[in-house]
């Protein structure tokens, strides 16, 4: 590898790198920003959550909860971003809902799918294609799940992907040019076209004259070929003379 | 007659380890500066943003407590004299990790209630709700915990490091074998070419590939090509003599002439190597870096597929155990082929371990990931060993071997990380996926097209075999390769970094990076030394809570020790085998826990320290019982 090929390898492999990083960077500030989003649906989704389970404590059935409704139209009045809010039973039909046209309509099937997968855990988070719905249990005095609580969010209201990625790249961009350059710099002072031996070797060779002190197996071997051809040539020319002189006598 | 040189070495490789390893320290280092820079100098907006929003979510908090205690107070409860309140608060402080502290203060800013004792509140560092019943009674204070912004923080720092640990490794490991190939290798060649010609032979060599040993090459031609002609002449001289001598007076004198020259060789024939440079290590290098590349993800997915912690264990145990026998059986069945059809079976394999990883983005369950994780180190190890099987391409070329396993190691947990970082787990997995079917496809275009003469390579996992392992020397691997699993695939992947994938790529990295030191720098030592440093290491992390990244590079640099000691044989089919068991092992040490108790490491530890043992018994038996290799 010479020094083109050094100073290429080293400043695209640093400026790989570090456009790498800036675009995982940027998406961890993303999930940053989502995360700070979706912690304050988690608290209204608990509040709410605790407000039910409070008036399941009565002995009602969750279904007869009528104080739910305007409960529901509360938390969808004072949340920016939310859609609706349903409370559905366990066998997934809509109880009540801030759509009143989704009550005693079965929920969607990416809910139950994901009650699911949740794999333990009390929350949940269903993904469809415009909205994201996040949702939690409602336990009653005896541990037993009655229904379930799901805030139907807009999906624009959390932070959509890619929406930091052209910013930081360019904000980033002098560092990383920056970097990159240096990088080649780096590559064109590190890689040399030929080592010391190499040069010796070359001008050995080239001049059909042994190095003084070799220092490595290239330079002894070529200072041993050098000696040799010398000798092989010497020893042509004088068998060329002496067949000359014969062809003559012929 | 020419000195002797004073160094031995003829291709002068241990130059171009040090080269490449300084040239990849200057570039990690570099990247990693560049990186600091970019998050101080670009992403303080971000972290600003993060830290505003934070208090958003402290002051909605703030607001709900407030609008209960307003309901409290309109209903003629004094707040002063409320009951239960700071449970309540605890128990907020609890359910929100948003929040760090809480406290109600009334009119003159005294506290009241307060879950953070010993706090100064203050609006510094706190997010005020005033309570208003008409007129102000109070307020509540509450203060953010920051813990996204930290975590956000936290993950970047990772992901600096992995990204520069990966640069100075693509570019150190880039160099090594560009120097390899393009002028060490060369040189040697060179160098015995002119040994050659110093004992008389003036053949027509292969000229050095393009280069920095090109002109010497064109030297020698210049050198070697006349005194080939001008033999060549003299031989057509003599021809000419000898038949314008047609009574035979002058032969004695022919002879006598060219007499001197028998101690030379100009006419000898060379054949020329021609090879296809690089095709045999790109291809089998992405696919290896491909399958290391789920590896930082296989035991994290799987423990969060069952949601019963004992279980848990199960399924992580399972998923990589599933790779490893996977991996044994695609070998097998790569030996079995022997590299026959090899076009067909590598975009087959291949493209069936895109698809069970792409179908990765859709599984929910233990089972059907383990199996999907099966399928694919079966896949994988049948395309790459199909590839590396392929007559010459790693036998003749070890150096490619080392160069695919140990640098696709280091490099692809790296990447698969980073993309998990940047994507989630699952898309991590399908992408991974896809560039598997990529590298799939591409294998139409550089796999190995050499007709075998033989119907299996099942021999070169015979006894007799070049590659094969004495017994002694398999233990010693397993016991150096199993911390290696044990410590990265399974405690940092699986248990203790399971929140932090970049900080999981980084680890992984490290026992890479630490694992090709001992070749670059060369450092020799006896096999069992490599098995105990990776058992001490292990111990070290359980009992003395070693920090992780001296844990990695231990084991890294353990298993790198005992390979280098095996030489080439620890890239042939045997060694590899015995590495998948030992991958195998470690996830039945980690299932063992669900039965015993024991914490992961600590059952790592005593399989390690068993391990170690055995390996330093097969170290001291008498020399004479040894295999002699």
């Amino acid at each position: 590898m010479g020094r083109t090929g050094g100073v290429i390898l080293l400043s695209l492999a640093t400026l790989a790198a570090l456009l790498a990083f800036v675009v995982v960077a940027a998406r961890v500030v993303e999930q940053g920003d989502a995360r700070l989003a979706e912690a304050k649906l988690d608290f209204v989704l608990g509040d709410m959550d605790e407000t039910i389970e409070r008036n399941l404590q009565l002995g009602l059935p969750l279904a007869e909860l009528q104080q739910i409704e305007p409960l529901l139209e509360e938390v969808l009045a004072s949340t920016p971003g939310l859609l609706a809010v349903d409370v559905f039973s366990q066998t997934g039909i809509t109880l009540f809902s801030t759509d009143r046209g989704a009550v005693g309509e079965p929920v969607p099937p990416p809910w139950l799918e994901a009650i699911g997968n949740r794999r333990g855990a009390a929350r949940w988070r269903a993904t469809e294609p415009e909205t994201i719905t996040l949702g939690g249990p409602l336990i009653n005095d005896f541990d037993q799940t009655e229904g379930w609580v799901a805030l139907i969010i807009d999906k624009d209201a959390l932070v959509l992907p890619l929406t930091r990625v052209p910013t930081l790249l360019v904000a980033a961009a002098p560092i990383t040019l920056g970097a990159s350059v240096i990088a080649g710099i780096i590559g064109f002072l590190v890689m040399r076209r030929r080592d010391h031996d190499m040069e010796g070797a070359l001008a050995a060779i080239s001049r059909h004259e042994p190095i003084a002190d070799p220092a490595t197996p290239l330079g002894s071997s070529s200072n041993e070929a050098v000696v040799t051809a010398l000798a092989a040539t010497r020893t042509l020319e004088t068998a060329a003379e002496e067949l000359r002189r014969l062809d003559a006598e012929v | 007659m020419a000195q002797p040189p004073r160094s031995s070495h003829a291709s002068r490789a241990e130059r171009s380890d040090l080269l490449a390893l300084l040239v990849g320290t200057l570039v990690g280092l570099l990247a990693l500066l560049a990186a600091f820079l970019a998050i101080e100098r670009s992403f303080g907006n971000a972290f600003d943003d993060l830290a505003i929003k934070s208090d958003e979510v402290a002051l909605a908090i703030g607001e709900a407590v407030a609008e209960e205690i307003e309901h409290a107070v309109a209903l003629g409860i004094p707040l002063d004299k409320m009951r239960g309140v700071e449970p309540h608060l605890q128990a907020m402080l609890a359910a929100n990790p948003s929040i760090a502290g809480i406290a109600i203060l009334d009119e003159a800013e005294d506290v009241l209630y307060a879950v953070e004792p010993g706090q100064v509140f203050d609006a510094a560092t706190h997010m005020r709700a005033p309570i208003s019943v008409g007129e102000t009674r109070g307020a509540v204070l509450v203060r953010p915990s920051l813990y996204v912004v930290e975590a956000v923080r936290e993950h970047i720092l990772a992901s600096a490091l992995a990204v520069a640990l990966l640069a100075g490794l693509a570019v150190g490991l880039a160099l090594r074998f560009a120097l390899l190939e393009r002028v060490d290798l060369p040189r040697a060649r060179f160098v015995a070419g002119g040994r050659s010609v110093a004992r008389g032979v003036f053949a027509d060599f292969t000229p050095p590939p393009p280069g920095p040993l090109t002109p010497l090459g064109a030297a020698a031609a210049r050198l070697i090509g006349p005194l080939r002609r001008s033999y060549r002449r003299l031989l057509l001289v003599v021809d000419e003599v000898r038949a314008l001598d047609t009574s035979n007076l002058l032969h004695g004198r022919i002879d006598a002439a060219m007499r001197p020259l028998r101690a030379y060789r100009f006419n000898r024939l060379f054949v020329r190597r021609i090879e296809r440079e690089g095709a045999g290590l790109a291809w089998p290098f992405l696919a290896m870096a491909a399958a290391e590349a789920s590896r930082p993800l296989v035991a994290n997915f799987a423990i969060d597929r069952i949601g019963d912690a004992p279980l848990s264990t199960i399924a992580a145990a399972g998923a990589v155990a599933a790779d490893g026998l996977g991996a044994i059986l695609g070998l097998l069945l790569a030996l079995l082929l022997g590299g026959r059809w090899s076009k067909a079976i590598t975009l087959f394999a291949m493209s069936a371990a895109g698809v069970a990883l792409g179908a990765t983005y859709f599984v929910h369950d233990a089972m059907p990931f383990a199996l999907i994780v099966f399928v694919t180190g079966f896949g994988l190890w049948t395309a790459v060993w199909t590839v590396l099987l392929a007559e010459g391409a790693a036998a003749r070329r070890p150096w490619r071997a080392a160069l695919v396993f140990l640098a696709a190691g280091a490099a692809g947990p790296i990447v698969g990380s980073l993309l998990a970082e940047a994507e989630g787990r699952r898309m991590a997995f399908a992408t991974i996926g896809v560039v598997v079917v990529i590298v799939g496809l591409a294998s139409i275009a550089s796999a190995s097209r050499t007709p075998q003469r033989v119907r299996t390579r099942l021999d070169l996992l015979a006894p007799s075999s070049p590659g094969a392992l004495a017994l002694a020397e398999a233990i010693t691997l397993v016991a150096a390769a199993f911390p290696v699993f044990a410590w990265a695939d399974i405690q940092t992947s699986g248990i203790a970094m399971r929140e932090n994938y970049a900080t999981i790529g980084l680890q992984f990295g490290l026992v890479g990076v630490a694992s090709l030191l001992a070749p670059a720098l060369a450092v020799r030592a006896a096999p069992a030394v490599g098995a105990a440093l990776g058992a001490l290491a292990l111990a070290g992390a359980c009992l003395v809570a070693l920090p992780a990244p001296i844990t990695s590079i231990a084991v890294g640099l353990g298993l790198g020790l005992t390979m280098l000691s095996l030489g080439a044989r620890a890239f042939a089919p045997p060694a590899a085998m015995t590495i998948a068991f030992a991958m195998v092992l470690s996830a039945a040490s980690h299932a063992t826990t669900y039965l015993t108790g024991l914490s992961s490491i600590g059952s790592a530890t005593l399989a390690a320290a068993v391990l170690g043992g055995a390996s330093l018994l097969a170290a001291i038996r008498p020399a004479g019982r040894r295999r002699r290799r």
